[in-house]
């Protein structure tokens, strides 16, 4: 309390002051300020709950900002950037063996479908010699 | 003035008898701070019912802990008197308004307005400017703390400090000069 400041002005102003300090209100204002009161809780009871607000402390507020913006930047991306309307040009090639840079991916996969039933024509001659053994002999 | 955690749990809650605890407990305040503000005893009333209504809108979002509630409820005082200000410049209320509203409220303690100290020390409170008034007002006649009032008005200590050490001059300068003209 040594700071100028903090102390009052003076013995004959405080005494002033403290004669304002002792202002009370009549009995009718205080009515007043308490029906104030009762008809603003019962309006915020009447309140719908999704017009109702909360306290959110900002610091979350910009986390949450900065997840679902980073969130929304790497989802749309690859739309930006183009890269999603590539295809995958990574397909099966004669041999089973993958090949890169094959331009129809529909036209892959009914190569692919072809090859496997040739291949899987090739397993039966391997597999079963006694097959191919019969059907010589008839 | 020790305000406890409970309370203020049970105000955020919107507890009825809460709010009757701060009716109780600051409509004499809030009644003297608008009061100095502009002399007008029939309008300090019309904005301490204001003050209330806004508070129990407000109270619920109030951040920080009990220790907080007198700053706020200053804060949410002085946003009253601004709007009230900004309300008058607009309409320029007519004279018969006024005389109307003060039959609708009786005038305060007739002892306050007769006196013609308080009626110099009014007078004087009112021609400071706003801001040091505001802050004068927070700190001399409701006794906030430095830190209170600083955290009310939403401005740094130091401010707080230069405006209330230059309040305390020139009030004592007006009253001086007032008591020398009488």
């Amino acid at each position: 309390m040594n700071d100028p400041s903090e102390r009052l002005p003076d013995e004959s102003l405080d005494e002033l002051l403290a004669q304002f300090r002792a202002v009370d209100l009549p009995k009718e204002m205080r009515t007043a300020n308490r029906e104030a009161v009762r008809r603003a809780l019962a309006r915020r009871d009447r309140t719908l709950w999704w017009r109702r607000s909360v306290a959110v402390p900002v610091p979350l507020v910009i986390a949450a900002s900065l997840v679902l913006v980073v969130t929304a930047a790497a989802s749309l991306w690859p739309i930006l950037d183009g890269s999603a309307t590539r295809p995958d040009t990574a397909v099966l090639g004669r041999n089973g063996v993958v090949e890169a840079g094959a331009e129809s991916p529909g036209w892959s996969v009914t190569r692919s479908f072809i090859l496997s039933i040739d291949s899987l024509s090739r397993m039966d001659d391997s597999f079963c010699p006694d097959l191919l053994e019969d059907r010589n002999d008839t | 003035m020790a305000v406890d955690y409970e309370f203020v749990r049970g105000l955020r809650k919107g507890e009825s008898a809460a709010y009757e605890a701060l009716v109780c407990r600051f409509e004499a305040p809030l009644f003297r701070y608008f009061l100095a503000s502009h002399g007008d005893p029939q309008l300090a009333g019309e904005q301490s019912v204001d003050c209330f209504g806004d508070l129990v809108e407000s109270l619920p979002k109030m951040t920080g802990g009990a220790q907080q509630l007198r700053p706020f409820v200053f804060a949410v005082a002085r946003n009253v008197l601004r709007r009230q200000w900004r309300r008058r410049s607009r309409e320029c209320e007519p004279l018969a308004s006024a005389s109307q509203a003060i039959d609708r409220w009786p005038a305060p303690d007739a002892a306050v307005e007769s006196a013609e100290d308080n009626a110099r020390l009014f007078k004087a409170i009112r021609s400071l400017d706003e801001p040091t008034r505001n802050v004068f007002l927070l700190r001399f006649i409701e006794q906030l703390s430095i830190a209170e009032v600083a955290e009310s008005v939403a401005e740094p200590i130091g401010t707080v400090k230069s405006r209330l050490h230059r309040g305390r001059q020139r009030l004592q300068e007006i009253l001086q000069s007032m008591s020398g003209l009488s």
